[in-house]
């Protein structure tokens, strides 16, 4: 038996059926078609699969699909503003802070995230604020670095 | 003349370290090579080939192939193939 | 500063050591790159596997009634369904591969080799069902004793995995089977002779844990066996011609009716080359008539596929006393998993291969246990080996009171070094290397404070060459469009691209690289063995060139002059009264005059021999054990580093791999061969938060076998860390590790002793 959700979605109204133990993840991936988020352990341990729900990142593999039910969620496809990039997007790019990229998404929620409550975190804050992010590929350096330059562009557009 | 380094598990055929075997190639080497050392052939060949277990170092440069030209002082080691990751 | 770069011979270059935006990079920022598990094929369903709960058992009877009976269950496979191939193998340019054995380890046949084993699978209408439905196959096993640790499975009466494993030897082969896979050996000079002039001889023993290559995506494939007999695969692979050859030889299907698309990839590391859940989706879609997708979940990932060798190493070192090495002896056993074939040869060619010794011998033994079968990672074998003999050296150096950059360096491989294993060394890199970490600022400061310490380690990998195959066609806007088959896991598109517009003459930007699939290019080698950008990029030279022949026949035709008269530099093509670029030129010709396709195929020479050297700072706190890296700098020869950000990437990548290798990471096996932390949560990588910047070095002494120089970078960052951390750990701590990883645990106990003691 289905249950029926509405939400919305990188600001669009969306309704969806799922089954109580699809997870908000495979509901993303499976049923709407916003394949940006990624399954990389699917329990909570290597954030690829992080949106934000209501304000905050989280592991969408651990939320229930039917907590979706009249909440804020906001995934990758969301992130670039009618074809500019986000700032982190392009400092990602410029930093060269992806290899394979299957990370990717999950990085650049999660940094937004924590740019939004800290737009200008040390060193520490960064990599604490990621620490839930794993990456295999890249060792995190330019990621860090992808980070710092995004917040040094939101402080410079905003001065 | 190519000098050939016998891997160390082939010496007690061979009796030595490095010989020199003559050949224009490197599979007419390994045939005159049989013909001196009875029995080294079939441990480097399968089937005709040269084992898919191993490769060929021809004057330092690693190669599979066989019909590879050998030069008065060309020096051929047999190698394990490897690959990577 | 992140990043310093040391030129031999700097040659000025328009494309080459800029840094442009990688051409794939939009898509992956924004979250439309397509990976296999992102693909919805129509009217697609889904596989789940049953697997073995026994380390070692003999499968009695296999029942996929219950499962079958299930409603929304559309077909089940097991081993009988694949055809048996008694002792066929290939050399699929990687190594060896016995394709029986990769049938076995497909799905189990008569034995369950490890815990994870794949024994039987169903395809269902959705993962959920699917999975329900493999735990509905009901198998019935005979548990038998099983063995995890590569010296106890070399016991005469170790637990036997094979009837018929006969070492493979070049010497007279054994009578009787035992675990053991393959003997190897390699020898120089005399090492009695070498150890009788030596002043110091140290040796040691130590032992590797079973590590995973940590990729963040897991396996996926999706297969669909078309009504009209041709398969299509769509997978995470590192290389789309090897799967279709494994493939197609474990289904006994001719290679022209297997279609391998490569999506785009989360990682490989070594290993998504060998196939696991390919011939097993395609078998479900033969049998149903619907695409199937299988994806392992996390802990099918780290339970059966392809995690690198345990070891056990013993090294033997002798030196003079003003520090020149003249002996060494080596004994190395690596645990291949449940089939043979774990590395132990390239880990015996790499244990001496950063020195200069005059008398050595290396033996090495390749050996079976009930463990999942080994893969490549980033280096294979050469990691462990490197832990043990930098480790001794490190001993050497303290003991003989020199420093351990110049102990390197007075011993260091160089062009004219022969090796253990015979050939000779081409001009290489390695003293350069050790020279840019003596001359660093990270060497150069000084380290205080208590429980820290500081080490330095090298580390060296072959490179493939191997075989690739592209297409250029040049476009009527004059931009050039790069077909190849290389999958792109760390941004070699880019790279590729950046050579051919750099043999063009235009820029980088106006290559349009594409990975395509084994129909729409030539045959081309796996994406690993640091080999990419190397020997596709040799490729994409060729084909740079090709087209500029027929571009000057064509401008030729154009300016109505013979060939001989135009002259080409730097992409500007000109006759005494005529100049136009490369774009300006294609433009004109594509209007009038036949296509222009470049076209480039290699079979590259192998071992372009990367050397690299790592300085590692560490702090220990002695009440948790725990280690915080305070400070990396990680130098490498990378020949001519084409796009150095991915360079860095690399290099940065691998020396965190190695950390992780180093201070964490292990398979947890309890008493039943059960790994009891297969998960990311315990299954302990490396954070952010664990690390700090990872600086870099690099080092460009051209390879003499590339147009610009290029040798792989991909897999020797992996190499320097694990004994560059124990020789910290023994400046930190006064304890010398013999063990990885150096776990909090493990640190913690040997503080505890040494204190004990003290």
């Amino acid at each position: 038996m289905k249950t029926h959700v509405t939400t919305t979605i990188n600001g669009e109204s969306v309704e969806f059926l799922c089954q109580p133990r699809q997870s908000l993840l495979e509901v993303l991936r499976d049923e709407l078609s916003l394949t940006g988020c990624k399954e990389g352990c699917n329990n909570g341990n290597c954030g690829a699969c992080t949106v934000m729900l209501n304000g905050s990142p989280v592991d969408s593999c651990l939320v229930l699909a039917v907590e979706a039910e009249e909440a804020t969620i906001e995934t990758i496809e969301g992130v670039a503003d009618k074809g500019h990039l986000h700032p982190l997007q392009q400092c990602f790019l410029e930093g060269a802070a992806l290899q394979c990229g299957i990370c990717t998404p999950g990085f650049i929620m999660a940094a937004k995230a924590l740019l939004e409550k800290n737009p200008q975190p040390t060193e520490e804050e960064i990599r604490f604020g990621l620490a839930g992010n794993l990456c295999r590929c890249t060792g995190y350096d330019k990621i860090v670095r992808a980070v710092q330059a995004a917040a040094e562009l939101q402080k410079e557009s905003v001065s | 003349m190519a000098i050939v380094f016998i891997p160390p598990q082939l010496r007690k055929l061979t009796g030595a370290a490095e010989i020199e075997i003559e050949g224009g190639t490197v599979r007419e080497v390994i045939e005159h090579m049989e013909q001196r050392f009875p029995g080294v052939k079939e441990r480097l060949f399968t089937d005709g080939q040269l084992s898919p277990m191993l490769q060929l170092s021809v004057d330092h440069r690693m190669t599979r192939v066989v019909s590879t030209k050998v030069l008065p002082t060309t020096e051929i080691h047999f190698l394990p193939v490897i690959g990577g990751g | 500063m992140s990043t310093d770069t040391t030129t031999e011979t700097p040659k000025e270059y328009k494309v080459i050591g800029t840094r442009p935006i990688r051409h794939d990079g939009a898509d992956k920022v924004t979250g439309k790159a397509v990976y296999t598990s992102d693909l919805h094929v129509p009217n697609m369903a889904f596989g789940a596997f049953i697997r073995s709960p026994h380390a070692h058992a003999r499968i009695i009877s296999v029942d996929t009634s219950d499962a079958e009976n299930m409603p929304g269950v559309l077909a089940t496979c097991t081993s009988a369904d694949l055809p048996s191939l008694w002792d066929k193998g290939d050399n699929l340019g990687e190594g060896y591969v016995n394709y029986a054995h990769l049938s076995g380890n497909i799905l189990a046949r008569g034995k369950a080799l490890y815990k994870g084993h794949a024994i039987a699978a169903v395809a269902a209408t959705s993962t959920h069902l699917a999975e329900e439905a493999a735990k509905r196959i009901k198998v019935e096993y005979e548990p038998l004793l099983a063995t995890t640790w590569v010296v106890d499975a070399m016991q005469k009466n170790a637990p036997l995995l094979h009837d018929k494993l006969i070492t493979h030897t070049l010497d007279d082969e054994p009578a009787k089977p035992s675990n053991i896979a393959e003997h190897v050996r390699f020898e120089k000079g005399n090492i009695e002779e070498g150890f009788a002039a030596a002043d110091v001889v140290i040796e040691r023993e130590f032992k590797t844990s079973t590590i995973h290559q940590g990729y963040i995506e897991s396996h996926v494939s999706v297969a669909l066996w078309n009504e009209d007999g041709r398969l299509k695969i769509w997978t995470a692979t590192q290389g789309s011609f090897a799967t279709r050859q494994q493939v197609a030889a474990v289904l006994e299907m001719p290679v022209s009716q297997v279609t391998v698309t490569p999506c785009e990839i989360g990682g490989g590391f070594g290993g998504k080359i060998s196939i696991y859940e390919q011939p097993v989706a395609a078998i479900l879609s033969r049998k149903c008539g619907r695409p199937i997708k299988i994806a392992m979940r996390r802990d099918e990932v780290f339970e059966a596929t392809g995690p690198t060798p345990g070891s056990f190493i013993r090294v033997k070192l002798g030196a003079t006393k003003d520090g020149k090495l003249n002996a060494a002896e080596a004994w190395v056993a690596f645990d291949a998993g449940a089939y043979p074939g774990g590395f132990i040869a390239p880990g015996c060619m790499c244990a001496l291969s950063c020195y200069d010794i005059p008398h050595a011998t290396v033996d090495g033994f390749d050996v079976v246990l009930n463990k999942p079968k080994t893969q490549a990672y980033r280096a294979p074998g050469s990691t462990h080996v490197a832990f043990a003999v930098e480790s001794v050296i490190d001993e050497l150096a303290t003991e003989l009171k020199i420093d351990p950059i110049d102990f390197r360096l007075n011993n260091a491989a160089k062009e004219g070094t022969r090796r253990v294993d015979g050939p000779v060394y081409p001009r290489v890199g390695l003293v350069e290397c050790l020279q840019a970490i003596q001359n660093s600022d990270h060497w150069k400061s000084p380290l205080t404070g208590p429980n820290r310490g500081r080490g330095v380690a090298c580390g060296f990998w072959f490179n493939a060459g191997l075989k690739s195959s592209v297409a250029a066609n040049v476009n009527a806007d004059g931009t050039v469009t790069l077909i190849e088959g290389s999958t792109d896991i760390g941004g070699t598109r880019t790279s590729l691209a950046m050579q051919l517009a750099e043999t063009l003459g235009i820029n980088a930007e106006d290559v349009i690289p594409q990975v395509v699939d084994t129909d729409s290019v030539g045959f081309t080698d796996v994406t690993g063995g640091s080999r990419v950008t190397f020997a596709t990029g040799l490729a994409t030279y060729e084909a740079g060139l090709d087209i500029q022949r027929q571009l000057v026949k064509q401008a030729a035709k154009l300016w109505e002059c013979d060939s001989e008269d135009i002259t080409v530099t730097d992409g500007t093509y000109q006759t005494k009264d005529k100049s136009l670029s490369f774009k300006e030129l294609a433009v004109q010709v594509s209007a009038s005059n036949e296509p222009i396709v470049g076209r480039g195929a290699v079979d590259a020479p192998n071992a372009s021999n990367a050397f690299g050297a790592h300085i590692v700072d560490l702090e220990v706190d002695p009440d948790t054990g725990k280690v915080t890296i305070l400070r990396y700098t990680a130098c490498q020869d990378a020949g001519k580093a084409i796009h150095p950000s991915y360079v860095e990437g690399q290099m940065q990548g691998g020396a965190v791999q190695g950390i992780g290798w180093a201070l964490n990471e292990e398979y947890f096996y309890d008493d039943h061969g059960h790994m009891r932390n297969a998960s990311f949560l315990d299954y302990r990588m490396p954070t952010c938060y664990d690390l700090p910047m990872i600086d870099t070095i690099i080092v460009e002494v051209a390879n003499p076998d590339h147009p610009y120089g290029v040798r792989g970078v991909g897999e020797v960052p992996i190499v320097p860390p694990p004994p560059a951390i124990a020789s910290a750990m023994h400046q930190a701590t006064g304890i010398r590790f013999y063990e990885l990883p150096m776990s909090p645990p493990k640190v913690w106990k040997a503080m505890m002793t040494k204190n004990t003691e003290d």
